[in-house]
């Protein structure tokens, strides 16, 4: 089963702030720690997106959960980076030869992702997917691409769901998974079922929107509102976000 | 509502419906019943125009094509089979006040309206949820809930008792006829035949084509039309 997202969103000491404040505070935190062209500064913002991980009280057992995948990627990264950069000569595998510029740079990209990631995480998990949404829409974020959030959020736990039966069902009539090519075509039949059984309902789906007036975009109730401590919350990391490029500058 | 000769065939080639006539009266609760792959759900998705066949469908005494799409969703609300279908919202707030504000109704409006049929439903306290998390029953109530909240004047419900147990199906039955008897026309499709009784006016029998009508105790004590009709 696979773990939910918002599964903390209610218990964090981060989860009452405006989510628009959130929002736009942590976007431009990110923006600048991706931007920080020296290392320092960029272990530094590191260390500040872990301080503020243990501060949203996410539990790390389910931050790395998230986290896990991304981290891979970065890894992977941070392997390939010193072999594709020319200059000096650090070490060699075989007979390919790994720069230093290509180790600081690796490193640089490799922190510099990882607490964007962190930061995005905390943005995501301490807010209710809806509200989160709803934080989109009052900042003007195309409703198509609102749209598109939603969709995934919402169906992805029901194809989900989906693909667990077929698999159940497949194994309750014999099917056990083996590296063999009858379990290639096997697995390959049920994807193919997958994506004919979501087009189908995507149709159904936007059928049953049509049939309560949907015009093409979603609209939405809200009642946000940013109070103190919101600003108070908002102003200090883009305080912090500014800092960092004050110092580096 | 009225059904003249309608004829569907889906893209594929598959022929759903064959020379539909029905009639349904203002205030009535009318039961379409018939075998799976009866076209009911085929005939159903005809009533507010999300298809078109060849034939009449006529609401109020006006032909579905002459209708604005948004006037035909304020006369026909129509309940989805499966729930997951219809509610798509991250909360289930969000998802029963998507009607009404589709219909262009203030915001004070839309909440009074939501919070309305939230308790009538029950639902209440899952008003923070997200349909997913919802057990199906619940799912299907709510789908019933977000229809209801637009105020329709026909409501056509497809299979409202398929999986439920059987005290819900017995909310059901008086969730509906409240609603009938605030005035609403009722339609719906069904193989739940032990519900007819208590619920239905008139029956109409269908398996492509419609191949009986009449008040519920009549048709249900027809057991060879039944077996013939491939429901028994
Ligand atoms: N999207 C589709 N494409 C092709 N054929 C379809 C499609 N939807 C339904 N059909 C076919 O049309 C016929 C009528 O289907 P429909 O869903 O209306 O039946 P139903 O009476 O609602 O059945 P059930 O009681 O199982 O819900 C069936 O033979 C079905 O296979
Ligand atoms: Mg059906």
């Amino acid at each position: 089963m696979h773990q939910e997202i918002d599964k903390y969103a209610h218990n964090s000491p981060l989860c009452n702030l405006d989510p628009r404040m959130k929002v736009i505070s942590l976007m431009t935190l990110i923006f600048s720690v991706v931007l920080l062209p020296r290392l320092e500064l960029v272990s530094f913002a590191l260390l500040f997106s872990i301080a503020l991980l243990f501060v949203s009280r996410l539990p790390l057992r389910f931050a790395l959960h998230f986290l896990k995948w991304p981290f891979m990627f970065i890894t992977f990264f941070l392997l390939i980076m010193p072999f594709s950069i020319e200059g000096t000569p650090v070490f060699s595998v075989g007979n390919v030869i790994a720069t230093y510029e290509g180790l600081k740079y690796g490193v640089l990209i490799a922190l510099r992702a990882s607490s964007a990631v962190i930061l995005a995480l905390i943005m995501i998990a301490t807010t209710k997917f809806g509200t989160l949404l709803k934080a989109l829409e009052k900042l003007k974020v195309p409703n198509a691409l609102i749209q598109i959030l939603m969709f995934s959020y919402r169906y992805s736990f029901t194809f989900a769901q989906e693909f667990d039966r077929m698999r159940l069902a497949a194994r309750a009539r014999g099917f056990n998974p083996k590296t063999s090519m009858r379990t290639l075509r096997v697995l390959g039949s049920m994807a193919g079922m997958l994506f004919v059984k979501s087009y189908e309902r995507a149709e159904r789906v936007f059928w049953a929107m049509r049939a309560r007036g949907y015009d093409g975009s979603v609209r939405m109730l809200s009642e946000l509102k940013a109070g103190r401590r919101d600003w108070a919350f908002a102003c200090f990391i883009i305080a912090f976000a500014a800092l960092l490029h004050l110092v580096g500058g | 509502m009225e059904v003249r000769d309608l004829n569907f065939t889906y893209p594929d080639g598959t022929l759903a419906l064959e020379d539909v006539s029905m009639d349904v009266h203002a205030g009535e609760i009318v039961a379409i019943i018939g075998p799976n792959g009866a076209g009911k759900t085929t005939l159903l998705l005809h009533l507010n125009g999300t298809l078109r066949g060849n034939g009449v469908v006529k609401i109020c005494g006006r032909r579905v094509e002459e209708y604005d799409v948004k006037e035909l969703v304020k006369k026909v609300g129509l309940v989805f089979q499966d729930p997951d279908d219809q509610l798509f919202m991250p909360t289930l707030y969000d998802d029963i006040a998507f009607g009404p504000i589709n219909l262009g109704l203030d915001e004070q409006e839309v909440r009074r309206r939501v919070e309305e049929v939230l308790s009538e439903f029950r639902l209440f306290e899952y008003r923070d949820k997200c349909p997913h998390h919802l057990s199906y029953g619940e799912r299907k109530k709510a789908a019933l809930a977000a229809v209801l909240a637009m105020k329709p004047e026909i409501l056509a419900l497809d299979e409202p008792t398929a999986n439920l147990d059987p005290k819900s199906v017995r909310e059901l039955i008086t969730a509906i006829k409240k609603i009938n008897e605030e005035g609403v026309t009722v339609i719906i499709s069904t193989h739940n035949l032990e519900i007819l009784p208590q619920i239905a006016d008139r029956i109409y029998l269908m398996n492509k084509t419609v191949l009986a009508e009449g008040e519920s105790d009549k048709i249900l004590a027809d057991v060879s039309l039944l077996e013939r009709a491939g429901l028994l």
